[in-house]
C-alpha cells in the first residue's frame, strides 16, 4: 500500500469554480474536494472525476462519496469533469501525455493510437479490438507500470458504453470528437435536428422549408419549440465561445409562426411534399401509446412505407404533452396539427383502445409484423404520509389530466398545497391558479437553487403569486372538516454536492390549512400491466429494452419513451421513437437502408450570415400577470427583428462542420 | 486588409490575367511554340524542353525560374491568381454550384484518388519528354490550350483544345479535380511551395470552430484540421492541458477569457506558429480566410448591444 498522498495538500482542478491547491482534510471525500474546496462545477453537473492526475483513477459521479485516501494513487490531484466531457477524448489526451512523458511502456503508443482512431470518424478500431488491446497493455504493464494505464482501465470499467459508441457507432455524446458530427447542437439533440440548416433557411426567408427540414428529423419540431426544457442543443452550442448559446427553441417557434403565416394555415405549412412516403413495403406495425415516442416511431415507420396503427388508451393523442403539459405552454391546435400531419404518413390512430383492457400484446404480435410499446409513465407515485387526510391527496397526473381536458377540478377551492419541486409540480400550481385558486403554496425538499424545476418556470410561478417553501419535508396531512391541515418541517441545508438529507430540524414546523393537496412526486410506467403482457421490467420500474436499439427481450417487440427511460423529456421520447423506427425498419426489411434523403439542397449553397452581437433574451412574457389567468399561450414569439439577430448569432449556420451528412 | 477584400482582388487579378493570356498572349508563353517564338516557357515546359533536347537554354532557365521565384516569395499563387485554366475551372465551378451537384465527399482529401498522383504525372511528363525528345505534354496541356484557344490572331480551335473542357469537366467529380490530383505544373509548384515564406493565416487563438474555412477550401487542404486541430494535439499544449487538470477544455464550447491562464499562454504561443496553413497543396486562393467570420468581423467577446443601439439611434 502506497503512503497516503493526500496527507498534506490536495490540488483540485477541472471545470470547477475555484481550482487551486488546498490543505487536505482528513478522510476527505471527492465531494468535499470538488464542492467545498473547488466551489462546485462551473457550469453543469459533474459526470466523473479523475483522482490522482494523469495516472489517476476515473470515478463516476454517484461514487463521489469515496474517501480519496482509500485510493492507491500517486498524485494528490482531483480533476472534476462535468457532463459536457467526453470520457474517451479525455482518456486519449491523458494517454498521449503519458506516452510523451514515459515513452512506450505498457503499450502506451498503441493505446494512444487506438484512442485517436476511436475519436475519429474514419478510425477503424472496433470495441472488441480495443478491449483486447487494453488486456494486452495490462499484461505488458505488470505491477510497476500499472499506474500508467489506470485511467484507461478504470474508464473502460465505468463507461463501457461510451467506448463502444465511439468504436462501433461513431457517436460522441459529449460532442467533443469533432469529426463525428456536423455541429455540436445537432449531435446533442436526441432527434438529430439539423439546427444550423433550419436557421440558414430562416435567414434565407424560407420558413416553410425550415420547418420541413427540422421535421424531417423531428415530427414534433414545433411542439418542442414550445416545451423543450433543459435544451441539450443549447448546452453544447458553440456560440458559448463568444457569449450565450443561441436560443434554438425560440427560433423554431418563430419558424412555425412564420410558416403558418406564409402558407395560410399551419396544416398547409406542415404538409411539405418531400416528407411524404414514397414506397409501400406491405409490412404492418402496431404502436401502443400515442405519446411523442409512439407517434414519432409511427411517423418514421410510415415514411419508410410501413402501415402503422397506433393504439391509444385515451380519447386524445399526444400523451403527456396533451394531458400533462398545460395548454398555456403548448397550444392544443399546434400539437394536433403536428399529429394530423403524422397521420398523413399512412398512420392510423385508434383511440380508446388500452392494452391489457381492450386487447393484449399477444393479439398485436399475431396480427402485426412488429410492435412498439411506448405507454409512457402514467402511474403517479403516491405519498404515504401519516394523517387521515393522506388518502385524499390528489396526484399530479389526475389533476393535470382534468385541468387540461375538462378545465375544472371539483372542490379545488381557493387554497391549494402542492408537494414537489419539479416542473410537474410547477405546472400543477400554475394550473390551479388558472382554475381559480388564489392562495397556492408549494413545498419541496430541495434547496431553492437545487429545485429540479427550471429557473424560468420558477420565476413565472413566483410572478403569479405562488409561494414556494424549499427545504421542507411534508410531515402529515389531516382532515379538518372540509379542509386539510398540512404540516411541513424544515430540513437542514445540505452541503453542496451532497444528495442525502439529514433529519429535519426539530421544532421548525409550518402549518397550512388548505382546500386541496396535490402531490407531484414522480411518475412511473404501468409495470403490472406490462408484466401481465409477458414483458420484462427492470427494478427501476421501467420496461426492459436496449438503450441503443430499443429491442425488448421479446422477439419483434420494441419499446421506447418514458416507459423505458423513466420520466424524462419529450425530445428524449422523440429520440427513442426515431431510433426504434430505424431498428424496426431494419428488422422488417433486413439490409434496408435507414434515414431519409437530405433536404440540405434547399439551401442552395447559402453560406449564412453571422453577427457578433449578443443575444437579447430568450422569449418574453409580454402578457401582464393579470392577463395570464386563462389557458391561452402566454409566451410571445420573437419579432422579425429579434429573430434575425438571433439566427445570425448561430456560428455554424449553413455550410459548416467537419462531417457532411448525406449531401 | 480583410481577407474578403483580398479574395475580391484575387478574382479581379485572375480575370485580368485570363483576358491577358487569352487575348494578347496566345501561344507566346508556352514551350509548345518553342520552335517558333523560342524564348518563353513555364517551368514545366522549360524542364521538358531541356530534358527533351538535352540542351540548356539560358532564356528558358530564366523564364522557367520566374514561376519558381514567385512561388518561393509569395507562395503557390500561380494556380489561383494567374493560371488561365484555373480561371476556367473557377468559372465552371460557379455553374456546378448552381446545379447542386452531389460530389464526392469534399472533406476527405483522398476521397477520389491520392493527391500525390500529380507527382506521378510530373515524372511521366518529364520521362515522355525525354523519350520523345520533345515536350509532348504541352500538346495536351489544358493551360496552354486555354491560351491558344482564342486570341488576337482569331479563334484557333483545334482538336487539342478539347482537352480544356475534358480536364475542366473533371470538376464534376470533385472541386478543382485537375489542380488537386493531376496537374504536373501544380506538382512542380507544390514542391517549390514547401519552401515558401508567406502563408495564409487563420485567426490564432480566437477561432470559434465554425469550420467554414474547412468547407470553403477548393483544394481539400482541410485548413482547420491542418491548423487549429493540430495545435490542440501539439505536445506542449497537451502537457499544459493535463498539468492544469483540464485535458479536454479546448474541445468544449468555452470562452477564451475563461481558459486557465497557463493553458491560454501555451495555446496562443503554439497557435501563433500553428495557424499558418502549410505550403504545398494550398494555392493561396484565400477562400478559407474570406469565409472566416473572425478574420472578417473581428473577434469581440460580448459586444455591447446597448452601446451599438445608441450609436445607430
Ligand atoms: C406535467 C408534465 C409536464 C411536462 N413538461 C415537459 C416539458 O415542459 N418539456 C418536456 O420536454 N417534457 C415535459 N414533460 C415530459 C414529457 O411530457 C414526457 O417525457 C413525454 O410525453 C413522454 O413521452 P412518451 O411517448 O414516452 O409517453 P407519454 O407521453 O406518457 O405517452 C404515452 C401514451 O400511451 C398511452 N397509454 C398508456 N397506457 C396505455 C395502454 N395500456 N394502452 C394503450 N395506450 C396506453 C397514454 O395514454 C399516452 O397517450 C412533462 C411531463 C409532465 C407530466
Ligand atoms: S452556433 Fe448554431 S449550429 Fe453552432 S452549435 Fe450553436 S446553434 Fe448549433
Ligand atoms: S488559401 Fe485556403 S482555401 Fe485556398 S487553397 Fe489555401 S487553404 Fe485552401
Ligand atoms: S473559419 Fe475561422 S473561425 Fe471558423 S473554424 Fe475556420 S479559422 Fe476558425
Amino acid at each position: 500500500m502506497a503512503t497516503n498522498v493526500f496527507a498534506n495538500t490536495v490540488t483540485v482542478q477541472g471545470t470547477i469554480k475555484t481550482p487551486g491547491t488546498y490543505k487536505a482534510e482528513e478522510n476527505m471525500s471527492i465531494i468535499t474536494a470538488l464542492f467545498k474546496l473547488g466551489g462546485g462545477s462551473a457550469k453543469r453537473a459533474f459526470k466523473f472525476a479523475i483522482v490522482g492526475g494523469a495516472t489517476g483513477e476515473v470515478i463516476e459521479e454517484y461514487r463521489f462519496d469515496t474517501v480519496v485516501n482509500t485510493l492507491d494513487v500517486e498524485e494528490p490531484t482531483i480533476m472534476g469533469f462535468d457532463i459536457g466531457s467526453c470520457v474517451v477524448n479525455t482518456i486519449r489526451i491523458l494517454t498521449t501525455y503519458n506516452y510523451q512523458k514515459h515513452g512506450n511502456v505498457a503499450c502506451l503508443k498503441e493505446l494512444s493510437e487506438a484512442l485517436t482512431e476511436m475519436c475519429d470518424v474514419d478510425g477503424e478500431v472496433s470495441f472488441e479490438q480495443f478491449k483486447a488491446l487494453v488486456e494486452k497493455a495490462k499484461e505488458a504493464a505488470g505491477e510497476e507500470n500499472k499506474a500508467l494505464i489506470r485511467p484507461i482501465v478504470s474508464a473502460l470499467a465505468v463507461f463501457p458504453d461510451e467506448f463502444m459508441e465511439h468504436c462501433d457507432m461513431k457517436y460522441c455524446a459529449g460532442s467533443c470528437c469533432e469529426t463525428m458530427y456536423r455541429t455540436p447542437c445537432a449531435n446533442a439533440c436526441p432527434a438529430d435536428v439539423d439546427l444550423p440548416g433550419t436557421f440558414a433557411l430562416l435567414q434565407m426567408g424560407k420558413p416553410i422549408e425550415s420547418v420541413a427540414l427540422g421535421r424531417n428529423d423531428n415530427p414534433f419540431l414545433l411542439t418542442c419549440g414550445r416545451i423543450c426544457e433543459d435544451l441539450p442543443c443549447q448546452k453544447f452550442c458553440l456560440r458559448q465561445i463568444i457569449d450565450k448559446p443561441v436560443y434554438t427553441r425560440s427560433l423554431h417557434k418563430y419558424a412555425g409562426v412564420k410558416a403558418a403565416e406564409l402558407a395560410g394555415s399551419l396544416d398547409a405549412a406542415l404538409d411539405y411534399p418531400a416528407l411524404r412516403p414514397t414506397t409501400k413495403t406491405g409490412k404492418r406495425v402496431a404502436v401502443v401509446g400515442a405519446g411523442p415516442a409512439g407517434l414519432t416511431c409511427a411517423y418514421f415507420l410510415g415514411r419508410y412505407g410501413h402501415e402503422v396503427v397506433v393504439y391509444e388508451a385515451m380519447s386524445v393523442g399526444g400523451g403527456m404533452m396533451r394531458v400533462g403539459i398545460p395548454d398555456y405552454r403548448l397550444p392544443v391546435e399546434l400539437l394536433n396539427a403536428e399529429i394530423d400531419h403524422i397521420c398523413k404518413m399512412g398512420v392510423e390512430i385508434k383511440y380508446n383502445m388500452a392494452m391489457g383492457k381492450d386487447f393484449t400484446l399477444q393479439q398485436l404480435r399475431d396480427e402485426y409484423d412488429a410492435v412498439f410499446v411506448a405507454i409512457g409513465a402514467f402511474k403517479a407515485n403516491r405519498l404515504n404520509l401519516p394523517g387521515d387526510g393522506s388518502a385524499d391527496i390528489v396526484t399530479a397526473v389526475d389533476f393535470l389530466y382534468a385541468g387540461n381536458l375538462k378545465r375544472e377540478w371539483p372542490g379545488l377551492g381557493k387554497s391549494v398545497f402542492v408537494i414537489g419541486g419539479g416542473n410537474v409540480a410547477v405546472d400543477c400550481a400554475r394550473v390551479a391558479w388558472r382554475l381559480g385558486a388564489d392562495d397556492i403554496v408549494m413545498s419541496c425538499r430541495e434547496e431553492y437553487h437545487r429545485m429540479p424545476a427550471t429557473v424560468d418556470e420558477i420565476h413565472h410561478t413566483e410572478e403569479e403569486g405562488i409561494k414556494i417553501y424549499p427545504s421542507y419535508t411534508p410531515l402529515d396531512v389531516n382532515k379538518d372538516g372540509d379542509k386539510y391541515i398540512v404540516r411541513i418541517q424544515k430540513l437542514p441545508t445540505r452541503p453542496e454536492g451532497e444528495w442525502r438529507w439529514d433529519d429535519p430540524i426539530p421544532g421548525e414546523i409550518l402549518e397550512f390549512k388548505v382546500d386541496t393537496v396535490i402531490a407531484a412526486i414522480g411518475q412511473y410506467a404501468d409495470i403490472d400491466m406490462l408484466k401481465e403482457q409477458g414483458l420484462e421490467v427492470t427494478p427501476r420500474r421501467t420496461l426492459k429494452a436496449d438503450f441503443h436499439t430499443f429491442e425488448t427481450p421479446m422477439e419483434g417487440v420494441f419499446g421506447g419513451g418514458d416507459c423505458v427511460l423513466s420520466p424524462r423529456t419529450a425530445i428524449e421520447a422523440v429520440g427513442t421513437g426515431k431510433r426504434a423506427a430505424d431498428t424496426i425498419h431494419k428488422y422488417l426489411c433486413p439490409g434496408a437502408k435507414t434515414g431519409f434523403p437530405s433536404m440540405r439542397k434547399l439551401m442552395n449553397n447559402y453560406v449564412g450570415e453571422f453577427t457578433m452581437k449578443e443575444a437579447e433574451q430568450q422569449l418574453s412574457y409580454v402578457d401582464e400577470v393579470a392577463d395570464r389567468r386563462d389557458f391561452h399561450e402566454a409566451e410571445q414569439p420573437y419579432t422579425d427583428e429579434q429573430a434575425f439577430l438571433e439566427m445570425k448569432r448561430c456560428i455554424c449556420s449553413a455550410k459548416t462542420g467537419l462531417r457532411r451528412m448525406g449531401e | 486588409m480583410k481577407p474578403k477584400t483580398i479574395l475580391k482582388i484575387r478574382k479581379l487579378v485572375q480575370f485580368l490575367f485570363f483576358v491577358f493570356f487569352l487575348v494578347f498572349c496566345a501561344g507566346a508563353v508556352c514551350a509548345f511554340n518553342i520552335n517558333e517564338t523560342g524564348v518563353f516557357a513555364c517551368t514545366l515546359g522549360a524542364l521538358e524542353v531541356i530534358i527533351g533536347s538535352g540542351t540548356i537554354y539560358a532564356s528558358l532557365l530564366i523564364t522557367g525560374a520566374i514561376m519558381l521565384v514567385l512561388t518561393i516569395l509569395v507562395g503557390r499563387v500561380f494556380c489561383s491568381w494567374i493560371c488561365p485554366f484555373g480561371a476556367v475551372i473557377d468559372y465552371l465551378e460557379l455553374l456546378i454550384k448552381r446545379i447542386h451537384l452531389k460530389r464526392a465527399d469534399k472533406l476527405k482529401a483522398n476521397a477520389v484518388i491520392n493527391p500525390k498522383t500529380k507527382y506521378g504525372v510530373l515524372i511521366g511528363t518529364l520521362a515522355a519528354a525525354g523519350i520523345a525528345k520533345r515536350p509532348v505534354f504541352c500538346a495536351i496541356c489544358p493551360i496552354g490550350n486555354t491560351c491558344r484557344a482564342a486570341g488576337m490572331q482569331g479563334v484557333m480551335i483545334g482538336l487539342e483544345t478539347l482537352f480544356v473542357p475534358l480536364f475542366a469537366g473533371l470538376s464534376f467529380i470533385k472541386e478543382r479535380f485537375w489542380c488537386r490530383y493531376l496537374c504536373p505544373v501544380g506538382a512542380v509548384l507544390a514542391l517549390t511551395d514547401k519552401l515558401s515564406v508567406l502563408r495564409v493565416k487563420l485567426p490564432a487563438d480566437t477561432c470559434i470552430r465554425c469550420k467554414r474555412c474547412e468547407n470553403a477550401c477548393p483544394m481539400g487542404v482541410n485548413p482547420w484540421t491542418k491548423t487549429h486541430k493540430r495545435v490542440k494535439e501539439d505536445p506542449a499544449v497537451i502537457a499544459a492541458l493535463v498539468e492544469n487538470g483540464t485535458p479536454d477544455v479546448l474541445y468544449r464550447p468555452i470562452a477564451f477569457s475563461t481558459l486557465p491562464a497557463e493553458v491560454a499562454d501555451v495555446v496562443t504561443a503554439t497557435a501563433k506558429k500553428g495557424c499558418k496553413i502549410p505550403g504545398g497543396e494550398c494555392i493561396r486562393c484565400y477562400e478559407c480566410a474570406a469565409a472566416c467570420p473572425i478574420l472578417n468581423e473581428g473577434f469581440t467577446e460580448k459586444v455591447d448591444v446597448v452601446e451599438e443601439a445608441a450609436i445607430s439611434a
